[in-house]
């Protein structure tokens, strides 16, 4: 079963995308924000990554930077509340996913 | 004239004596001189007069009866012994006055008692009862008589002698001399002695007029022109002569010196953009600097006037210098909204401060305005663009924070509109979201309409205890709290239920730094500085970085994951609100400390103490 690593600073959005996810069949890793994020993708690579942008400390495009460190061919999909389209063109250029 | 190189006065004084002595002391000389000549004259003619008598007794060996005799004339008359006598006597009388010209001689005979002058036509009966006397009084004497007329009873001199023969006398032998020419002559020597005497003292006094008029004159033209000079200091005083053109040479190199000061200050008086008005102890301006003329709309003009008349009557600025004037009442940096003569409106600056001189004396008084206008308006401008700011922040923190919980709420709801059913534990998650939406809400009401505080007088420990109970009750940490609360403290004026609300943040951010196992120290005291009393709250947490600092305070920031950011934003206004303050002291590594002032209540007075004006528009 393909594992998904959701990350947000949210917990709400975390559970939510859980329950989906996992009706759709997929196995999810929670993590609440970067460290554990990593921490995560390094103990239990998953397929794909969910990954929040804004979020304190650590935010988004690091922990994706770092990811793809880590796996370049990883997909990273970035979530955000604040999409702007600069935003996502500097995102896609950085290596996302979607 | 040169003036020596001595002491002025003296010369004066050397000069007064030799112009008043001198003359006299000629005077005196020239008169006994004078006096001496006659007397020596008189002396002269004396002495020839009686060489001149004694030559002629000498002369005349025999008697006059001797001569009758010899020409058997002793039975003539009277007048025709006088003739014969005269006759015999007359060659004898001749020799002498030609040996002595000038000098009429002759004899008297006492028997006959006649003048026997050689004259044969005059028989000399009739001499003056005063001959008469002097004749009488050589023979009676048997000395000579010398008389000395002056120029008012003939100018003579007459000198009588006995004449004696055979030891009797027999008459007298007598010289005259008439000596009025030479009285005139004398006369007019002493006339023109005395007329050199006037002339050198008048020639004397003029001159010393004339010098002291000189100098009279160059001191009243120095003193003319010092009177130029305070009117005009670029006069130059025209030269003198000695001691006084140094003087007039010194207050030229003064004057220019004045000049010098002068220009600078004037100069560095036009330079300062503040407004310079100074006044002496009547009030009338001295000082008017460029800028002064700018702000308060006055001219140049206006130098040496009054300021009553200056300034329209109910001028604060009038008023000011007044104050100060009168009662040495200044004022420091009071600010001052004045309709300036062009119609804007300025926002002033104004201080007055007295002018003191080297003795101490107040010598007038001075009043500086600045112009705070721009800077007001740029105050406030910043001002306006930071609570424009801050608001943009708050409306971004607040879309931000209700964006958040809308992401899964709406995500679920998309989600169970594609025929997916809603879990127990969705609708728990989804149903706690909408709670955390109306928190936000709620706390952003308060934050902007902060319930209305009701102020009272109340104990401050008290209240510090009352919250410290119930935080530890609400949080049961494992943080160490110690109390150190200062004794006799005055009451705080406050609304007790928000300054607990302001501690149990604060208490709440402590514990949260020392995450539960630090220590925190509570304390309450009276700072002096401010007036107001504190409580210090200080955790021994890591301390919070620079750069976070100057952000505290701003609604939404937070650096927790779970924070509004509103704790301390609302803590703010809420201090604000009761006219106190809020700070913060941390550096990282030394743990944080929290100070809020309060205002007290003074327990002997009504007002209340340090309180500041909560509504002030010059504004925190």
């Amino acid at each position: 079963m393909p594992t998904i690593l959701v990350v947000d600073d949210e917990e709400s959005v975390c559970e939510f995308l859980r329950e989906v996810c996992e009706d759709a069949g997929y196995k999810v890793q929670v993590a609440l924000d970067g460290k554990e994020a990593l921490a995560s993708f390094k103990k239990d690579p998953p397929d794909t990554v969910l990954l929040d942008i804004r979020m304190p400390e650590l935010d988004g495009m690091q922990v994706m930077d770092l990811i793809h460190e880590l796996n370049p061919h990883v997909p990273v999909i970035l979530m955000t509340a604040f999409g702007t389209t600069e935003m996502a063109i500097e995102a896609m250029k950085k290596g996302a996913f979607d | 004239m040169v003036f020596f190189k001595k002491s002025f006065s003296n010369q004066i004084m050397v000069l007064t004596v030799v112009l008043l002595l001198l003359p006299i002391a000629i005077t005196f000389y020239m008169l006994h001189v004078i006096r001496s000549t006659e007397q020596s004259m008189l002396e002269t003619h004396k002495k020839n007069l009686t060489k001149a008598v004694t030559f002629l007794d000498n002369s005349f060996p025999s008697t006059f009866d001797e001569i009758l005799k010899k020409h058997h004339a002793e039975d003539l008359t009277r007048r025709e012994k006088v003739i014969l006598l005269n006759r015999e006597l007359k060659p004898i009388i001749d020799q002498a006055k030609r040996n002595y010209p000038g000098v009429e001689l002759g004899f008297y005979s006492l028997s006959l008692d006649v003048i026997l002058d050689g004259d044969e036509q005059s028989y000399g009966e009739n001499f003056s009862k005063r001959r008469k006397e002097a004749f009488d009084e050589t023979i009676t004497k048997n000395k000579p008589v010398v008389q000395v007329f002056g120029l008012t009873q003939g100018g003579q001199i007459e000198v009588y002698q006995p004449l004696i023969r055979n030891g009797e006398v027999i008459g007298s032998v007598w010289g005259t001399e008439n000596l009025s020419t030479i009285y005139r002559r004398m006369n007019q020597i002493e006339v023109d002695a005395y007329g050199v005497i006037i002339l050198g003292g008048l020639l004397g006094l003029g001159g010393a007029f004339t010098l002291i008029a000189r100098l009279v004159t160059t001191v009243n033209q120095v003193k003319a022109g010092v009177q130029k000079l305070e009117k005009d200091l670029t006069y130059v005083l025209p030269p003198a002569p000695g001691e006084i053109g140094e003087i007039t040479q010194a207050i030229n190199h003064l004057a220019t010196k004045l000049i010098n000061a002068q220009n600078y200050n004037e100069i560095i008086l036009a330079s300062i953009d503040d407004g310079i008005l100074a006044v002496d102890l009547a009030g009338n301006i001295i000082s008017l600097n460029s800028s002064a003329m700018r702000i308060l709309g006055l001219e140049n003009s206006c130098l040496g006037k009054n300021i009553v008349d200056v300034f329209p009557t109910d001028s604060p600025f009038c008023r000011f210098l007044q104050d100060a004037l009168k009662m040495q009442e200044l004022v420091k940096d009071k600010e001052l909204i004045y309709p300036s003569s062009n119609g804007k409106t300025l926002h002033l600056l104004v201080s007055t401060n007295l002018m003191v001189n080297i003795r101490q004396e107040i010598v007038g008084a001075v009043l500086t305005c600045r112009d705070i206008t721009e800077r007001t308006l740029l105050e406030e401008q910043v001002r306006r663009q930071e609570r424009l700011a801050a608001l943009g922040k708050l409306v971004a923190g607040v879309a931000h924070e209700i964006r958040n919980p809308l992401t899964s709420i709406s995500g679920y709801i998309q989600y169970w509109l594609k025929d997916h059913l809603p879990t127990p534990k969705s609708l728990q998650i989804v149903h706690k979201e909408i709670s955390r939406v109306n928190t936000i809400v709620d706390k952003l009401l308060q934050f902007s309409r902060p319930a209305t505080a009701i102020f009272g007088s109340h104990d401050l420990n008290q209240l510090v205890r009352r919250t410290l109970q119930s935080f530890k009750d609400a949080h049961d940490c494992a943080v160490e709290i110690e109390e150190d609360l200062a004794t006799g403290l005055p009451p705080a004026y406050m609304d007790p239920g928000q300054i607990e609300q302001v501690l149990l943040n604060i208490l709440y951010n402590a514990s949260q730094a020392t995450s539960n196992r630090g220590k925190i120290r509570v304390s309450t005291a009276y700072e002096p500085q401010k007036g107001m009393l504190v409580v210090s709250v200080a955790d021994n947490g890591p301390g919070i970085p620079e750069e976070v600092m100057p952000h505290l305070f701003e609604p939404f920031f937070t650096t927790k994951p779970k924070g509004t950011g509103l704790g301390l934003a609302i803590a703010y206004e809420i201090m604000q609100a009761h006219g106190g303050d809020i700070q913060v002291e941390s550096k990282v590594g030394q743990g944080t400390t929290c100070h809020i002032y309060l205002p007290f209540v003074n327990q002997n007075a009504e007002a209340k103490e340090g309180q500041g004006d909560a509504h002030n528009s010059c504004g925190r």
